[in-house]
């Protein structure tokens, strides 16, 4: 339960007189103390499951004998019937911190034979089998920690694909997008969105690596896709999280091109390939003709982020000039419509996109410390730009 | 019905941590040997430049890594692209020679297959150049020299030994013999 909202809600209840004001104070106290000690079950699940899955390194355990599996075996069941049984008493919490550490254990037995039976990976199997795990204890117990940890293990599964057996794996894409996605629609809370939103985004980073250094670009059609699903999901506590992580992928995207551009290698080995182009404008098109009826300036301004400036001369400073013109954008509407969340945005996409263009092009040319004064004063500038402001919307108000 | 599913997962669990265990057991039924021969290091020209002796022997190592001859690939049998990235993948026929050992026939990257007795396609990663020869790496020249204590007895790094292991259908080999 949300304190700060407990809070507020709980105010306007005294103020209604359902309830008096001893009453509310009981009540935030008795959540207080649980909020604080969810914590404290979270990181001693954390260590205890680090315990686990380093002692699979440890010299005791590298012997390739049958007593280690049976002992890393036996203490992973004896944490799941534990977890089970203490769930089923109602013991929420303390079952689930069990099971959890049961679902890390079955990881490290797992990877513990691998490694004692000499067994050579060609792909990421080990990570597929623990996910699955992972979502069939979902649908048992609907434990969010179990999500986010399934989730984080697909998404290292897939980076060991691609870096240590060089083959990107589609099977834990699907995985992620039916079996997590599947969940993340049904249950719509914004920790689920920002979960899988986050894992999908960086499972198409990997997948847009595999090809880098000639087809880089890609990633803005799978950001693109992503973003356009978004805005077809009805329910706003998914499709707020969704667009949020897509757009600000595409910013650091932005940023980061500026600076791999500059690199110079990139512009030696790309490929422009002009199925994207047909592929982003036939997205586009289609985002524009569905939503011709509630897209605002604001939208438009967001399409901004997915130009493929590499298709353009100059590219680099062409990306630097789009993420001034998002920035100035996101200021202007947030200053007219007088929208304070826009303006912020607005300020920190032009201090990044500021700060980019400095580190590029000043890093090499200037003395350091030269460097990191004219920084300051640059940002003492922006403070002070930003106070005035401040003020003038004040005095408007006050008048 | 979500007590059924508990067990069903639990022993999913454990048949999947048991299977290694199994199919490591039953290479020696099902696997057929294969045996390389080891490049002796360090080599004689190593030796003499720099002048001072290096006692080295296998049971320094916790994980050692054999370096076969099929791992260095001679840049006349190497009919793969010349350049290459980290991802690169090469396939290359091996043949038994006169007595029993797997020498490297070709590499290309062009997929191939083989249905002869006495050869062998595998797949080489790690691709790089190092003087006259493309060094690749298949794999399974890795071990724990602990577990294999017995096998490595004998085992002379400065020598040329015969690696035998024993792989299965599935993919997976142990280490057999070394002479």
């Amino acid at each position: 339960m949300n304190l700060s909202k407990l809070e507020k809600e709980g105010k306007k209840w005294v103020e209604e007189g359902y309830i008096q004001e001893a009453q509310l104070e009981l009540i935030l106290k008795s959540y207080s103390k649980q909020d604080a000690n969810v914590l404290v079950l979270l990181f001693a699940i954390l260590l205890t499951g680090l315990a686990f899955l380093t002692f699979i390194f440890s010299d005791w355990a590298q012997v390739a004998h049958i007593s280690r599996v049976i002992v890393m075996l036996g203490f992973t069941l004896a944490l799941y019937i534990l977890g089970d049984q203490l769930y089923s008493r109602k013991q929420v919490l303390y079952g689930m911190s069990f099971v959890v550490l049961g679902f890390i254990g079955f990881g490290a037995s797992l990877f513990l034979v691998i490694n004692n039976y000499e067994v050579i990976l060609y792909n990421g199997w080990p990570f597929v089998v623990w996910a699955l795990v992972g979502l069939g204890l979902y649908a048992i117990y609907s434990n969010s920690l179990l999500y986010v940890i399934s989730i984080a293990i697909l998404t290292i599964g897939q980076f060991y694909s691609e870096f240590s057996f060089f083959s990107y794996s589609y099977t834990i894409l699907f995985l992620l997008l039916i079996g997590f996605g599947f969940i993340a629609l049904h249950k719509g809370t914004k920790l689920f969105a920002y979960t899988f939103g986050i894992g999908l985004v960086i499972n198409l980073l990997v997948l847009t690596i595999t090809t880098f250094d000639q087809y880089y670009y890609w990633f803005i059609v799978y950001i693109f896709a992503f973003y356009l699903i978004a805005h077809l999901i009805p329910k706003k506590t998914l499709a707020q999280p969704f667009k949020y992580v897509s757009l600000v992928s595409m910013f650091l995207f932005n940023i980061l091109q500026v600076g791999f551009i500059e690199d110079g290698f990139i512009l030696q080995n790309v490929k422009l390939s002009g199925l994207f182009l047909i592929i982003l404008l036939v997205l586009v098109g289609i985002m524009i003709v569905l939503k011709r009826l509630t897209l605002k300036t604001i939208d438009y301004i967001y399409l901004i982020l997915f130009i493929p400036t590499i298709y353009l001369p100059y590219p680099s400073v062409m990306t630097v000039i789009a993420l001034f013109l998002f920035s100035s954008a996101l200021l202007i509407v947030g200053y007219k419509e007088d929208r304070n969340q826009l303006i912020t945005y607005g300020t920190v996409a032009f201090l990044l996109s500021t700060l980019t263009v400095y580190i590029q092009y000043a890093w090499e040319a200037m003395n350091k410390s030269l460097f990191f004064l004219i920084g300051g004063l640059i940002l003492f500038v922006f403070s002070f730009m930003i106070e005035r402001s401040r003020r003038k919307s004040k005095k408007k108000e006050e008048v | 019905m979500k007590r059924a599913l508990f067990y069903t997962l639990l022993l999913f669990q454990i048949i999947a941590v048991l299977i290694v265990v199994v199919q490591y057991n039953l290479i020696d039924t099902y696997g057929e040997e294969r045996t390389f021969m080891t490049i002796p290091y360090p080599d004689e020209e190593y030796y003499l430049e720099e002048e001072y002796f290096i006692e080295e022997e296998i049971s320094d190592y916790d994980m050692y890594s054999f370096e076969f001859a099929i791992n260095q690939i001679p840049k006349e049998k190497w009919e793969g692209k010349k350049d290459y990235g980290y991802r690169d993948q090469i396939y290359v026929l091996l043949a038994k020679n006169e007595s029993g050992v797997f020498e490297v026939v070709k590499a290309t990257d062009k997929k191939i297959t083989t249905n002869k007795e006495n050869e062998l396609v595998l797949i080489g990663n790690n691709i790089y150049e190092d003087e006259d020869v493309y060094h690749v790496s298949y794999g399974f020249e890795n071990i724990n020299v602990e577990n294999h204590k017995e096998i490595l007895k004998d085992f002379d790094m400065s020598k040329e030994n015969k690696v035998t292991f024993k792989v299965a259908p599935w993919e997976q080999g142990k280490l057999i013999k070394t002479e």
